[in-house]
């Protein structure tokens, strides 16, 4: 049985250990250190050395408990220092392997290895282990899935510019908002202190300053939140380039190697064959240029918080025909030749949210203007700024009136439907379908018209919504899977 | 593999009536304790002997000695429920992982457990002997090992029901 890197246990224990760092550096105001002096500072802190002792025991405790073994046939991992607890993974049981190579470990020369299988559901993998270099060279040497030898087709690698592009339309201001209340929440008093440390909220203040002097015009709140929203949206834009910068994905006959990171490096291998479906995803810029994200659906496989399943960053649909076919044999190219359109009777349940959002907003303008005769330019100003998205989304869902069908044959599945601010076309072998709900009302089912909710296999049951296609197309479709499923 | 049948470990019951004893007691205590009027707290202890009564002595047991493991050739049954019997099957073909979690002196107090893993549920198997929980582990290991991985044959009715 092997052991993960000792350096586990200052993971196991560094957020607590934060925390005593502080009345231990008290010791430093004795310096010149005397022995008086460090009884003195023994007598003051023993107990905090007392705790701090214990939680480091604890964490070796812990460290120790948790062994691996690995043979060509399986991986086993024991964890656990009071309830003992033993998983095996059968090597082809494996669906998806990610090795992290990350900057702040590299001079220490350790990495990090997951692997995941189909029961993989929340963003934690069966099997996590911190491992020094040389162990993991050796494990890639017995496990077939960490070397894949098979490379019949060229490597895909995105060029600067179309990393950028990505980094760019995958970008929100919410995702940096998310980053910065995931750092606070998960480093709590180091994050503190580093932005203590940093003067991050100085420089904030500097920016927001200059931007309220040349703004002059609009109130110093609405810049304010500007510069905010736009700070959040750059962090999000350097977390993607980071993260998604010098990307290669290789399609081979068994296995599938995405390699991905500019500071962290990770490189995953799939199982071609534990791919569920294959997901373009757009939004409504990518669509007006006809460009797409290619990403997939396979368990472990961009199921963390932060990260998105890419296969192929930015493609135009003709492009991807190469790793398609090795993914999926059964989904081709072509349109498939039956298809469920969205009838334009239906058009109010696609527009009924931004619809009733815009109203709302306008309605909560016009009271407060009333009311707040005094704040008339700020509110007006705070108006404008929720305007702005709930008019994408009523954008979003007027080009999605004539683009969201249903297309399948004995093969395959596609949907093409909107949800968010995403545009989603997913392509799947028809086998895969494991559920279909038809929602209709008497007044919808009069004029033909339903919403369809298509449950795809996968580890999270997720169903896909068409809204407003033909009801009697829909039934067809029901019967038709009855039949070729 | 022919049709074999599991219990759970009848150290388990006993360990848990001395554990729902002890929070009885310690909550009974507690109420003598504490400041209240002779009658709420003879109430109370009382009201807490008996819930132990209840849980302790009669549900628990009779819920553990309900619960029966069958292992076929083809599948995993697990029957449970004292009031409502509940049936939960796991086809063997569709098993993906199975792991063992063992505590100290499990030998002594049955707390044993077996989690199954399928795509798309999960089965746990609650306080089996030591004994037992090795054997179905290394029954499991071995079948996984032996069978050739169900990738491409993901169509089959592979979740737990």
């Amino acid at each position: 049985m092997h052991h993960e890197h000792p350096v586990k246990i200052l993971r196991y224990s560094i957020k607590n250990l934060w925390l005593l760092i502080f009345p231990l550096l008290r010791s430093v105001q004795l310096f010149p250190f005397s022995p008086q002096a460090l009884i003195d500072w023994f007598v003051g802190a023993w107990f905090d050395i007392l705790i701090f002792l214990l939680i480091l025991g604890f964490a070796i405790l812990r460290w120790y408990c948790c062994r691996f073994e690995y043979s060509k046939e399986q991986i086993c991992y024991e964890s656990g220092v009071l309830a003992c607890h033993r998983i095996c993974i059968p090597c082809d049981r494996i669906t998806t392997a990610t090795e992290t190579d990350s900057y702040l470990l590299r001079p220490l020369k350790i990495m990090h290895l997951k692997a995941d299988t189909r029961i993989s559901e929340l963003p934690v993998s069966e099997i996590s282990l911190l491992l020094r270099k040389k162990d993991l060279e050796q494990m890639r040497q017995v496990i077939p899935i960490l070397h894949p030898t098979d490379r019949p087709h060229k490597p895909h690698r995105p060029g600067v510019l179309l990393t950028l592009l990505f980094s760019l339309l995958f970008s929100s201001s919410l995702t940096g908002t998310v980053y910065i209340i995931a750092f606070f929440f998960q480093a709590g008093a180091i994050a503190r202190d580093l932005f203590e440390e940093l003067h991050v909220r100085q420089t904030f203040d500097e920016i927001n300053d200059a931007a309220i002097r040349t703004f002059h015009a609009i109130p110093s709140v609405i810049v304010t939140i500007c510069v905010f929203l736009a700070a959040c949206w750059l962090l999000s834009f350097a977390a993607n380039l980071l993260h998604y910068g010098r990307f290669r994905s290789h399609a081979g006959t068994d296995f599938l190697s995405v390699h991905m990171g500019i500071l962290t490096r990770r490189r995953t291998h799939l199982r071609p064959m534990a791919v569920n479906y294959v997901i373009f995803k757009q939004n409504l810029v990518m669509k007006m240029f006809g460009v797409s994200s290619l990403h997939l659906s396979c368990p472990g496989y961009g199921n963390g918080r932060q990260s998105l399943p890419v296969l192929i960053p930015v493609v135009t649909k003709k492009s991807t025909s190469l790793p398609l076919s090795a993914l999926m044999p059964e989904i081709s190219d072509k349109e498939p030749p039956r298809k469920i359109c969205g009838k334009i009777l239906a058009a109010w349940n696609f527009v009924w949210q931004p619809v009733t959002l815009i109203g709302v907003i306008l309605g909560v303008l016009l009271l407060t203007a009333e009311i707040l005769p005094d704040m008339e330019h700020l509110i007006f100003s705070l108006a404008v700024i929720a305007l702005i998205p709930a008019v994408w989304l009523l954008l979003i869902r007027l080009v999605s009136i004539p683009a969201e069908y249903v297309g399948y044959n004995k093969k395959q599945i596609q949907l093409h439907y909107s949800k968010g601010f995403s545009f989603y076309t997913i392509a799947a072998p028809l086998h895969h379908v494991i559920g279909v709900k038809i929602c209709k009302t008497p007044l919808s089912a009069k004029d033909d018209v339903c919403n369809m909710y298509i449950a795809l296999s996968g580890p999270r049951r997720r169903t896909h919504r068409i809204l407003g296609i033909s009801l009697h197309q829909a039934e067809e479709l029901c019967t038709f899977l009855e039949e070729h499923r | 593999m022919e049709q074999k049948q599991y219990k759970t470990a009848p150290q388990a019951k006993y360990l848990l009536q001395g554990l729902t004893f002890l929070i009885s007691l310690i909550l009974c205590l507690l109420f003598f304790f504490l400041d209240m009027s002779k009658c709420a707290t003879l109430l109370l202890s009382g009201g807490c002997l008996l819930v132990w009564i209840i849980i302790g002595l009669f549900y628990l047991p009779m819920s553990l000695d309900r619960i029966r493991i069958t292992v076929t050739d083809s599948r995993i049954t697990m029957d449970s429920g004292l009031f409502l019997i509940r049936s939960r099957s796991l086809l063997l073909r569709s098993l993906q992982l199975s792991s063992i979690i063992r505590t100290p002196f499990s030998q002594y107090t049955g707390l044993n457990f077996v989690p199954l893993h399928a795509y798309g549920g999960s089965l746990i198997l609650p306080f089996l002997k030591r004994k037992d929980a090795q054997e179905l582990y290394d029954t499991f290991t071995a079948y996984l090992l032996t069978r050739p991985s169900p990738d491409g044959a993901q169509t089959e009715d592979s979740h737990a029901s």
